[in-house]
């Protein structure tokens, strides 16, 4: 199977199957064949920490992983690296305060809540980040692991959702609080405005809910973002990018392990909303090579587990093959070091693409 | 009428990591309860609902979507639906929920302890995952105290604190498979849930799921009599199993079985 080269590369799945270990065995894959590669991480997990031996003062910056740390043949990994990246929300959006001289406004408590790893602004401020990284042009390819939620199309939807932010609800509120927005006015302005209006009895109720306070420093943090809103406009005009052929390969990554059929259904039907033809399901932790040449001599219980076992990774390769291209089979490791699983893993991809 | 049972605690919560079966564990304990005459509910917390396994099991459930679970829980607050269907509509509002998933998460477990507080006998059943659910329901309560400061969340939220803190009222199991990465992940989560509700009893242990040593063992099985790579499997486990509460594999496929089969070894749970 060939996998063409691409400028990015993203890994979907949802949590447990592997994804964060399959999306650094393809850095190391791709970085021992000589490309120019960056891993961009955003499990809050930070599994990626363990395997890479990175700290959390690490948070948002590049870290450049030699290929020596692998411990393999010294020929293929000499003088080798690829950089990894682990994604901090608040790190990025501190980055767009400095280039847009927002610092007083984005030192809020409510941006700063926002901004956490669960905060909610996860996924954009990852496109974000992708973006400013695509954008130096040192890389032949970036690799996105994306964020486990529900399955990636959250992450992709979460673009729509700032848009639905910046085009209705926001701007809505503005026109209705008042349009001198740039003009720089701050909250206050516009709680008068609020009570000239006569809606002052909503916001009455708005206070008794969330506190006076409140609903003026959550104006003062949209308005700090709406100062940013290019930005985010622009990051999603990207995610169109990401969509095309020419710029991306998608991995959608699925276990063995555990009852999975359903995820791989509603991987499959996402998959043909969004996805353009190079996609390529990854059946993870695969027991076939195992379960074929187990010997059960007779014995009940065991042959029972071999053919729950068996019926299990059946089912999902017949599944696969019938709504999936491009199938990569991935057999399990049972090794205690994750770095083993990466190591494993990334000659695996090489075995596999090799081929033709 | 037989009396209605108690049990030790009022809301369990299982979490962990996607895969590691929660689920199902949710389900089976929901089930143990039930079985054991307990008001029991299970609520899926804002997931996709698993209905058909729902139904095929006849499981007791209490079911919250989240916007009118806002709306609803707002409304009590205010003693009127009217207004809190106003608040819900204004844009304010609608940002705030979309800016902040925690908030949503919140309400909902407000929600929940609402109808705890109602119902002296109920117990509810969780099944929250830990990415942007467990952590954020806990994470974002003492979160908001800090950004509202005032208001009629902040005394909810204290409230909900309450609850929460209040005697054996919460019980978290955070849900692992048997392996190193697994566990250590589940480590981590675990001392988050325990230090965004500080001062309050260890309300939190780890359980280790589908374990294949503790199936050979039940079914007496010579380890010698296994293929390399479950020989393999069962080293890892013995490494890090120590004196964790641990669930054996079950070796049925249909979503139900699993469910019952995991059913007759919750006693430890409760």
């Amino acid at each position: 199977m060939k996998i063409p080269q691409k400028k990015v590369e993203l890994f979907c799945g949802t949590g447990g199957v592997g994804k964060t270990t399959i999306a650094t065995a393809r850095a190391l894959a791709l970085a021992l064949s000589g490309k120019k590669v960056l891993l961009i991480t955003i499990d809050p997990a930070k599994r990626l920490k363990q395997i890479l031996n990175m700290k959390d003062s690490d948070d948002g910056e590049i870290s450049t992983i030699s290929l020596e740390l692998f411990a393999m043949d010294p020929v293929s990994t000499s003088g080798k690296s690829f950089d990894a990246l682990l994604m901090s929300p608040r790190a990025t959006l501190q980055r767009m305060a400095i280039e847009k001289n927002l610092h007083a406004e984005f030192d809020s408590d409510i941006i700063k809540t926002l901004s956490r790893p669960y905060g909610g602004m996860n996924e954009i401020m990852s496109i974000i980040e992708v973006q400013f990284q695509l954008e130096k042009n040192i890389y032949d390819t970036i690799i996105l692991d994306t964020p486990p939620g529900k399955h990636f199309i959250d992450f992709l939807e979460s673009s729509e959702k700032i848009k639905n932010f910046f085009d209705k609800s926001f701007l809505e509120i503005f026109e209705y609080l008042g349009k001198n927005i740039t003009s720089g006015g701050k909250a206050r302005n516009f709680i008068s405005f609020i009570v000239s209006t006569g809606i002052k009895k909503l916001l009455h109720y708005l206070e008794d809910v969330t506190g006076a306070d409140f609903v003026r420093e959550f104006i003062d943090a949209v308005l700090a973002l709406y100062k940013c809103r290019d930005s985010f406009l622009k990051a999603l005009s990207f995610q169109k990018e990401l969509k095309k052929e020419s710029f991306s390969n998608w991995f959608l990554v699925t276990s063995v392990e555990q009852q999975k059929m359903n995820e791989a259904q509603e991987l499959k039907h996402d998959a043909a909303h969004f996805l353009h033809r190079d996609h390529f399901l990854v059946m993870n932790k695969c027991l076939s090579t195992f379960l074929d040449n187990w010997n059960t001599e007779g014995n009940e219980v065991l042959e029972r587990l071999k053919q729950s076992m068996t019926k299990r990774e059946h089912e999902l390769q017949e599944f696969a093959g019938k709504n999936f291209l491009n199938v990569l089979k991935f057999h399990e490791i049972n090794h205690p070091s994750p770095m083993e699983h990466v190591k494993k893993l990334a000659q695996m991809f090489l075995d596999q693409t090799r081929n033709d | 009428m037989s009396d209605i049972n108690l049990a030790p605690h009022r809301l369990y919560i299982f979490t962990g990591k996607g895969g590691v079966g929660k689920t199902s564990l949710a389900m089976a304990f929901t089930k143990f309860l039930e079985k054991k005459g307990i008001n029991v509910k299970y609520n899926c917390f804002n997931q996709n609902p698993e209905i058909a396994l729902q139904r095929q099991l006849k499981l007791p459930s209490i079911e919250i979507k989240m916007e009118s679970s806002a709306e609803v829980y707002i409304g009590r607050k205010l003693n009127s639906t009217t207004i809190a269907s106003w608040i819900m509509k204004t844009h304010f509002f609608k940002s705030l929920f979309q800016m902040i998933p925690g908030l949503g998460h919140m309400i909902l477990l407000g929600h929940l302890i609402d109808e705890l507080e109602t119902d002296p006998t109920l117990v509810i059943v969780l099944d929250s995952p830990a990415s942007g659910h467990a952590l954020t329901m806990f994470e974002s309560s003492s979160n908001f105290k800090t950004i509202f400061k005032s208001g009629l969340i902040v005394k909810d939220i204290d409230r909900m604190h309450r609850f929460l803190k209040g005697a054996k009222n919460l019980k978290t199991h955070v849900i692992t498979l048997a392996t190193e990465l697994s566990l250590s992940e589940a480590n981590d989560l675990k001392q988050e849930l325990d230090n965004n509700l500080p001062d309050t009893e260890a309300h939190s242990d780890l359980i280790v799921n589908d374990s294949y040593k503790k199936y050979f063992d039940f079914y007496q099985i010579d380890e010698n009599k296994l293929p390399n790579f479950l020989k393999q499997k069962i080293e890892l486990e013995k490494k890090i199993i120590n004196d964790y509460l641990t669930l054996p594999h079950i070796d049925k496929d249909d979503g139900a079985q699993i469910v019952m089969e995991l059913s007759k070894y919750m006693e430890e749970l409760v």
